[in-house]
């Protein structure tokens, strides 16, 4: 099927007070048609920005973002503007994503006018009531406010407003993490189904390690603005390779009695992002530290096929197995 | 937390039909819009069912009385019925009130939007230029503006207007900054819309609030300012009376002679709360949050 | 170490008991029951882990306790609350002072809000044992840096505004605030919600170290079973206003009764196997202010007969401390898929 999108060498610098902050840097993905990437990593990363950035909703400082083989970075505002029919994004927040003036058909047909398919009234309110239908909505709710319906039903307009420009990629910005565990689920099984009925293709980003595991079947973990794994869902899980991510995988707190397992506790500081210095952004934290962590920052290899990670402790594990 | 009351959701109506159907339920709107109502009729025909006679004729013979059947709030120094002046005065202080504040309103809510929406250097030169304007003195502005344009009524709106915007850009930027950065402007960026249909269409209801408070409370403050454009001689000619006028010229017989500021002031008073009433019955019936 | 304690059944070993508590939020036109007749007992060293979702009654359970329900609208309409041995529902405003923060503290979810921006975070540790324990500034600002130290944030830091901390260490603040003065019973909810999972790991971690340090009772209010998993000895799971069940850790995840506790188990995407499909519980929950006469879970669950959502529930024990509310279990026969699994 090949790639849909392509990202090369992604950069967002944000001016501050105190120095250049490297939000996202250097960051390189690609995703095949119809599939899922996951991008894992706390706050501050850098995951919602690259995602932002991907729509160019954000300026990209540098990179190369291509899509279906056209780079976005060389369109025009306007050229971007019809582009970015072709990629959506569901936001967290199903509280401030929606306009509290506009009803459920405002919402949604705002996205269905774009199209330009639907020319009267009717055909755009056959059509929004359609999409409901798609997101699970009931079509009472077409003259609904936001404020009179609970989190997963907004979550649901979210999606149903992403649909209606029958976008091919869907940037999926923590659309689960803040709702209860029992709409979270529903929520994602209708994610699971869309993308299996539309052929859509997923970048999923999130804080929430099971979610990851479940809904993607690439995974990315990034860590200050730095992508330090990435590898298919089965192996990361299976087979970590950088500290990083030993830590976030043994920090995550299984709902089994005696689940408890031996944890890498993280000590020190997080490294401050403003401009970073040419050293490991994790060395201060990382258990595993050494000198050259502290002198050069570590770049993606390959470890096995289709696993990378940028870590100088592998690489001279490496070294040593290879000789 | 209304988590299964859609079932009460108000159906097929078109949203000026539910602004309408909510502010109907506010009493104090009703009241307002009534009083409103009232002026505006005032307004419009006075000129037709008031001889001048009545507003400007001097009697000497009875200059500062009191209240009376005669005349109901009394006589001014050069014995014209107070009464008949204020209630002549509607005529242009409703309008200097509206029109001016209008004015402000059309010209700084957009300037104000745009500097909050595009920040960076745009913001930069409105806010600069606006700053500039509200640190010359209003009065001192108005005074040029109708200098330069001419001694009309309209201009005279003109300027009490103009000297207001720097008020309104201010009040709108402010606002503008705290949605712009909501995920509803974002959704709408991402669905490819353009800039212009992002500021009118969900910015700016958003902002509503404080500019409708604010449209409502500079109603008052222009009318006195158009009143001393008039003490100036710049404003509206002398004798056609306009509250504001009145209101100036009563000044010097306060003491002793107090109705003769109570009745304008109260004119004055009675419109801006009918505005304000209305003003904020609006605001309210436009928050589809406050619905219920 | 817990068993111990539950063989001597002293009174003063009793640190909150909640008896058949409502709390109801009334306005003009509607009554919202927010807690509907629950019964809490804790012991001295417990941590009793309260889960349920949003509107489920967790953070009005634990406002209460402190008799901090926000009145209006808030009623507490029925019921005895008991810190150590004194009744919270009828102390004088200044022993309500006395005992919050002192016998009983509570961390809230935002460590970002519940801070004051303009004093440094030694003043408003201080600040909280100056006003329940004598002694002087000087003393008290010793006692701040070291209860900083406990909850290891290096004592030079006390002079430092909350700005300059991280969200973790924000949140450690909090809890040393919460712990300046032992209290015997502590109140967290969400303290870790809005962390990273590596910082989330680091404060639980905190929290089990001083849990045994100082032999504080725990409520630890969450929505995340994994954390309940983790540290909590018992559990009460709560659904619209009601716990629905309660028993010890081992009890409810391994010998799970209510249909709804189920659901919550079958919601969560399994680490362990990512193809398994999630088995969400349909529908949402209920509008509080029109709850049922019957089981206010009944139609979302799949076990509900006709009966359920008329009937009241019916109370069953399965245990000395394993307690289930489902008419359900009135057939002697009746098992969840869970058990049968």
């Amino acid at each position: 099927m090949g790639n849909i999108l392509e990202v090369n060498h992604l950069k967002k610098y944000f001016k501050t007070n105190r120095g250049v902050l490297h939000a996202v840097d250097d960051i390189t993905f690609t995703i095949e048609r119809g599939k899922t990437l996951g991008i894992v990593g706390e706050s501050g990363c850098g995951k919602s920005t690259t995602g932002r950035c991907v729509m160019r909703l954000i300026e990209p400082t540098g990179g190369e973002i291509l899509f279906e083989g056209r780079d976005l970075m060389k369109l025009s505002k306007r050229e971007m503007r019809a582009k970015r029919n072709d990629i959506q994004i569901i936001f967290q927040d199903p509280f401030s994503s929606l306009d509290p003036r506009c009803t459920v058909m405002q919402t949604i047909a705002e996205g269905v006018k774009v199209t330009g398919k639907y020319r009267t009234k009717k055909e755009v309110e056959m059509r929004v009531i359609e999409l409901m239908r798609i997101a699970g909505l009931a079509e009472r709710l077409i003259n609904a406010y936001p404020h009179e319906l609970d989190g997963g039903r907004r979550q649901r307009i979210g999606i149903a407003r992403a649909l209606a420009v029958e976008p091919k990629l869907i940037i999926c910005d923590e659309p689960v993490s803040a709702l209860d565990v029992s709409i979270q689920a529903q929520i994602l099984n209708l994610l699971r189904e869309l993308q299996e009925e539309l052929g859509l293709t997923y970048v999923f980003i999130t804080h929430d390690l099971a979610v990851v595991n479940h809904i993607s079947d690439e995974i990315m973990v990034m860590y200050l603005g730095q992508t330090v794994e990435k590898a298919p869902a089965e192996e990361l899980f299976t087979n970590p390779i950088h500290p990083y991510t030993k830590a976030l995988l043994s920090a995550i707190p299984i709902p089994k009695v005696g689940a408890k397992k031996e944890r890498v506790l993280l000590r020190g500081e997080v490294s401050s992002p403003i401009n970073p210095g040419d050293e490991c952004r994790f060395a201060k934290r990382c258990p595993h530290a050494r000198a050259e962590c502290r002198t050069s920052c570590p770049q993606l290899q390959e470890k096995s096929p289709g696993h990378f990670a940028a870590c100088h402790l592998f690489g001279s594990e490496n070294k040593t197995t290879s000789l | 937390m209304k988590t299964q009351s859609a079932s009460n959701i108000h159906r097929g109506q078109s949203k000026t039909g539910e602004i309408w159907h909510r502010f109907r339920k506010n009493k104090g709107a009703i009241l307002g819009l009534g009083i409103l109502a009232v002026l505006v009729l005032v307004a419009l025909t006075v000129d037709i069912w008031l001889p001048e006679e009545k507003i400007n004729g001097i009697n000497v013979l009875e200059k500062l009385q009191a209240p009376s059947a005669k005349h109901l709030f009394g006589t001014d120094e050069m014995g014209r019925d107070l009464f008949w002046r204020t209630v002549y005065g509607t005529k242009y202080s409703l309008a200097i009130g509206f029109v001016a504040v209008m004015v402000s309103a059309v010209i700084g809510v957009p300037l104000g939007a745009v500097a909050g929406y595009y920040g960076k250097a745009v913001e930069t030169i409105i806010m600069r230029i606006s700053d500039v304007f509200s640190a010359i003195p209003s009065i001192l502005l108005a005074i040029a503006i109708v200098s330069v344009l001419g001694r009309t009524t309209g201009n005279l709106m003109l300027a009490v207007g103009i000297a207001a915007v720097p008020q309104f850009t201010r009040i709108t930027r402010a606002s503008v900054l705290t949605v712009k950065n909501e995920e509803y402007v974002e959704a709408a960026r991402a669905l490819g819309k353009t800039d212009l249909y992002i500021i009118f269409k969900h910015i700016l209801p958003n902002c509503l609030s404080p500019i409708i408070v604010q449209t409502t409370l500079r109603v008052a403050s222009a009318i006195i300012s158009a009143s001393s454009l008039s003490f100036l001689g710049i404003g509206i000619k002398p004798p056609m009376p306009e509250w504001g006028a009145l209101l100036t010229a009563g000044k010097t017989y306060i003491v002793g002679y107090s109705y003769l500021c109570l009745f304008p002031g109260l004119a004055i008073m009675i419109t801006v709360l009918a505005f304000n009433l209305v003003g904020d019955a609006l605001r309210d019936a436009m928050d589809p949050k406050l619905k219920n | 170490m817990i068993e111990v304690k539950r063989e001597s059944p002293a009174a003063e070993d009793e640190v909150l008991d909640i008896r058949d508590l409502t709390v109801q939020f009334v306005t003009e036109d509607e009554i919202v029951e927010a807690v509907n007749c629950i019964s809490i007992h804790l012991k001295k060293g417990e941590i009793l882990g309260l889960v349920g979702e949003t509107g489920a009654g967790k953070t009005t359970t634990a406002l209460a306790v402190l008799n901090l329900v926000p009145d209006p609208p808030g009623v507490i309409k029925s019921g005895s609350i008991r810190v150590c041995g004194k009744n919270m529902l009828s102390a004088a405003p200044k022993e309500l002072e006395q005992i919050r923060g002192g016998d009983v503290s509570m961390i809230f979810q935002d460590p970002m809000t519940s801070l004051n921006p303009v004093f440094t975070v030694g003043d408003q540790i201080a600040e909280s044992i100056l006003l329940h324990e004598k002694c002087s500034r000087k003393e008290a600002g010793a006692k701040a840096e070291e209860m900083l130290e406990l909850v290891g944030i290096p004592r030079e830091r006390a002079g430092e505004y909350p700005h300059q901390f991280s969200g973790g260490m924000k949140q450690r603040v909090v809890i040393a605030i919460a712990l300046a003065c032992n209290p015997k019973l502590l109140l967290a909810d969400e303290p870790t919600t809005a962390l990273d999972v590596t910082i989330q790991a680091q404060v639980l971690d905190l929290m089990c170290g001083l849990k045994e340090k100082l032999d504080t009772s725990m409520i630890f209010i969450t929505h995340d079973l994994g954390i309940i998993a983790e540290i909590c000895d018992r559990v009460a799971v709560m659904y619209a206003g009601r716990i629905i069940e309660e028993g010890t850790l081992e009890e409810v995840f391994n010998h799970t009764k209510h249909p709804y506790t189920e659901g919550l188990f079958n919601s969560l995407p399994n680490i362990a196997d990512r193809t398994a499909k999630l088995r969400p519980i349909p529908g949402l929950m209920p509008d509080p202010t029109r709850l049922p006469a019957g089981c206010a879970f009944a139609p979302r669950c799949p076990y509900a007969k006709p009966s359920c959502i008329d009937k009241p529930q019916s109370s069953r024990s399965f245990s000395a401390t394993h307690k289930v509310l489902c008419s359900a279990y009135d057939d002697p026969s009746f098992r969840i898929h869970r058990e049968e699994a």
